[in-house]
């Protein structure tokens, strides 16, 4: 890798950490007028910083808003760099259908999730809040999703995410499509109880959800 | 009237428990020895200045006080030159003492004090003179002006007959004779608050208007979970779920009448009950499973108001007295705020206010321009001081006020100043607001890299220790600004809704156990309300039972409450597109 190259990628990456939105606009410019690989600009560069601002959230030294700034200045760099993608780069994403269940409305926790999952590449199908469980199911089925992602911050609505894998139980796609759930009143018990795989946060949810692929 | 004496909480028996008195308040209570005359004040349900937040450096808090207490300190001796002059925050008391507050603002806890309400006694239930039994054939009862259907008061009546007596005295709710009797008696009502966590009730003299007891304990339901929502969880569960929460309710309440009135035969003296609560508690006092209140969107089974009467719900009261159960405007912005806001003259303040209600939920009120608007807002329990790794109730030992001074030194207090146990709502306040405004933590929330080296041995593992023991962490410090930030951006929304600026808002009115020994200056520096505001903060306490105490002493404060309820503009935040925007930009310091 040249030198530019990998000075370039160190510098996205820090402007995206830094929050600094102008900046990875300005150094995404540079790096695509130097002629370097779009992808790896997006993956070593904009996402790199973006996981270690996953990790600074997860450490509590970031909170929503710094991570919401530094997702800003992401996609503020992606807008540069997508459109210089090649075609056979855009296709083999993995696909992970997210919302909150059904019952809920509080979808601040998800929108996050959401963040941190198109960081790490996956193509996110983002179903909104108050979300039947057969419309997760049938949505998954129809794009062919890796995973389903359940969020919500109530209690009395926890049982919509046993729902959805009941459906898919039903259906014997249960190893096909994993299910992993967060939120407020959401603990690992709960994930092992009904058979879901559980995320802590949202910088967790992305770890866990690129090892649910690797397993596939 | 006689003094009555109230314990003190948390009694321990090795300790010598002493009685302070409060001649001009004719109050008395029992204390353990030791205990500053400060907490002895604030048990007593008094209020005293204390602008330094009692660490004995204003001088602000004398009080007179006789008696048997401990010699002053020196810290003391600085503000006190005057025989029988103390400062309440330092002295201590050591056998039975008598106090005078001295500072101007001396006054009770509760609201009626605070923000006076004036009202006229007109309640629906009165006593009356009856008119003279005539000798003719038509029953005594048939020949009143009022209304009576009742077999027990045709009971009473055939008793009366036999005995020769007159029926001299009636009791008459609007224009139905209720009860009769040949002696003048009391006409009692209860008033009660019934919160998640704790209820609140006040014993009223029907005729003269006067609050002859108040009594508050644990909501026995917190045993089924600690808040609304994992209540009706244990109703999603169980199928005797709300069957139990009704029971355990009433079952309480009839308890809490019979401790004020002390015997059965004076608790049937008892004609009405108003009971105020949020909009689920009022669904568990009918037995109601309320589900749908638990999902989007969020539907109550009932919010208007519902009378019932005292024999079929099972009340021991008169069993022709009535259960009112006070009308909510939504699921989440209930008759406890209805009856706040009634209690406080809410919508007669003529300039921008909102009414804040902090609990799990954070209910907003705002009075603008002409139009009442109201929310709730998904606050959580940090501000209660749960969920937070040292919090704890407001109880003995838990730290109450805290202060950083200019060398970085520790101030603070506990309650009964027992050896400190963990931090309760408002010393997890003072906390953040000083650890903020001394800039150990940071806008952002997170504490700065760069401490004086004063303080900084403090912080280890991203805590900071406040004792060898007691400690907040980062994550608590997180848990708060998500309950701050929610509460702010709700209010935001409203002010946006009307399109008022927040320069405008005048006042803000808090009401609930969480206002009490708040400092609000602390408020304002943790940005409980939207930064820039600049108007006053009012704590009016639990106003929920007086507007229910006030709709039970005049009818026109029960359709006042009524009319509340069609008048208010319920919001719905977490389907509010501006939400996530106000939310994030209010979590910041």
């Amino acid at each position: 890798m040249s030198d530019i190259k990998s000075k370039l990628l160190l510098d996205l990456a820090d402007s995206v950490v830094n929050m600094d939105e102008e900046q990875t606009v300005e150094l995404a410019k540079n790096y695509i007028a130097h002629n370097l690989d779009p992808y790896e600009g997006i993956n070593q560069g904009l996402a790199l910083g973006m996981d270690r601002a996953g990790t600074l959230y997860e450490e509590e030294e970031y909170f929503i808003p710094e991570l919401l700034m530094c997702s800003d200045a992401m996609y503020a760099g992606l807008d540069v760099l997508r459109p210089h993608l090649k075609q056979d780069n855009l296709e083999d994403n993995h696909k992970i259908v997210i919302g909150v269940v059904q019952g809920d409305t509080h979808d601040i926790g998800k929108n996050l999730v959401k963040i941190m999952l198109e960081t790490t590449g996956f193509e996110v199908i983002d179903l909104g809040r108050d979300v039947p469980p057969l419309d997760f199911v049938n949505t998954a089925k129809e794009i062919k999703a890796d995973i389903i992602a359940l969020s919500t911050l109530m209690t009395t609505t926890m049982e919509g995410m046993q729902e959805v894998i009941r459906l898919l139980e039903g259906e014997n796609l249960q190893n096909q499509i994993k299910v992993m759930i967060g939120g407020g009143p959401i603990s690992k018990g709960f994930a092992d109880k009904i058979g879901a795989y559980y995320a802590g946060d949202a910088s967790k949810a992305a770890v866990l959800a690129q090892s649910l692929v690797k397993e596939v | 009237m006689s003094a009555t004496i109230n314990k003190a909480a948390g009694n321990d028996l090795a300790v010598n428990k002493v009685t302070v008195h409060f001649p001009s308040e004719d109050l008395a209570i029992e204390v353990n020895e030791g205990t500053r005359l400060s907490e002895c004040i604030r048990t007593a349900g008094l209020v005293s200045e204390t602008p330094c937040n009692g660490l004995g450096l204003c001088g602000k808090c004398r009080v007179a006080a006789r008696g048997d207490l401990f010699p002053p300190e020196e810290l003391e001796c600085r503000f006190i030159n005057e025989p029988n002059i103390r400062l309440a925050c330092q002295a201590r008391v050591k056998g039975d003492v008598w106090i005078e507050l001295l500072a101007k603002e001396k006054q009770l806890q509760t609201i009626d004090h605070g923000l006076e309400v004036e009202i006229e006694l007109d309640s629906s239930v009165k006593q009356v003179l009856l008119p003279p039994l005539a000798r003719t054939a038509q029953p005594y009862l048939e020949s009143l002006s009022y209304s009576c259907d009742s077999p027990d008061l045709y009971r009473k009546m055939g008793k009366l007959e036999l005995r020769g007596t007159l029926p001299s005295y009636g009791v008459i709710r609007d224009h139905l004779l209720i009860d009769l009797g040949s002696e003048p008696s009391e006409i009692l009502g209860v008033a009660v608050d019934i919160g998640t966590t704790g209820l609140s009730a006040y014993l009223i003299n029907l005729t003269s208007g006067e609050t002859l007891l108040k009594k508050s304990c644990l909501n026995p339901q917190t045993e089924f979970g600690g808040d609304v929502l994992s209540r009706i969880s244990y109703c999603q569960e169980n199928p005797q779920g709300p069957d139990r929460l009704q029971e355990a309710i009433l079952h309480k309440v009839n308890e809490l009448v019979l401790e004020l009135t002390a015997t059965r035969e004076r608790a049937e003296r008892v004609y009405q009950i108003v009971i105020a609560g949020n909009t689920t508690m009022l669904h568990f006092v009918l037995g109601i499973y309320p589900a749908s209140l638990a999902r989007a969107p969020y539907r109550p089974i009932f919010l208007e108001q519902v009378n019932l009467n005292a024999k079929e719900i099972g009340m021991q009261i008169n069993p022709a007295g009535l259960v009112v159960l006070l009308p909510s405007a939504s699921g989440y912005v209930g008759a406890d705020i209805l009856a706040g806001l009634a209690a406080t003259a809410f919508v007669k303040i003529d300039h921008p206010a909102v009414f804040l209600d902090i609990g799990t939920n954070g209910e907003i009120v705002a009075n603008l321009g002409g139009r009442l608007l109201a929310t709730s807002a998904a606050a959580g329990p940090a501000l209660e001081g749960m969920n937070i790794s040292c919090g704890c109730r407001a109880e003995e030992g838990a730290i109450d006020t805290f202060f950083i001074d200019d060398n970085y030194e520790l101030k603070f207090t506990t309650i009964s100043d027992a050896k400190p146990k963990g931090i309760c709502g408002s010393g997890l306040i003072d906390i953040t607001a000083s650890l903020v405004k001394r800039k150990i933590v940071l806008a952002s929330g997170r504490f700065n890299p760069k401490l004086d080296p004063r303080i900084e041995a403090r912080i280890r593992d991203k805590k900071f220790y406040l004792t060898e023991e007691i400690y907040i962490s980062q994550s608590d410090l997180r848990q708060i600004q998500l309950a701050k930030g929610a509460i702010a951006a709700g209010v935001s929304i409203l002010l946006e809704e009307t399109g008022l600026p927040l320069e405008s808002l005048e006042e803000a009115v808090i009401a609930g156990a969480f206002g009490y020994h708040i400092n609000p200056d602390s408020i304002r520096e943790i940005g409980l309300l939207p930064k820039g505001f600049r108007g006053k903060i009012t704590f009016v306490g639990n106003s929920s039972v007086e507007g229910a105490r006030l709709a039970l002493l005049n009818k026109n404060v029960l359709k006042e409450i009524n009319e509340l309820k069609r008048k208010l503009e319920v919001l719905e935040l977490s389907t509010d597109p501006r939400f996530q925007d106000y939310f994030v930009k209010a979590l910041g310091f």
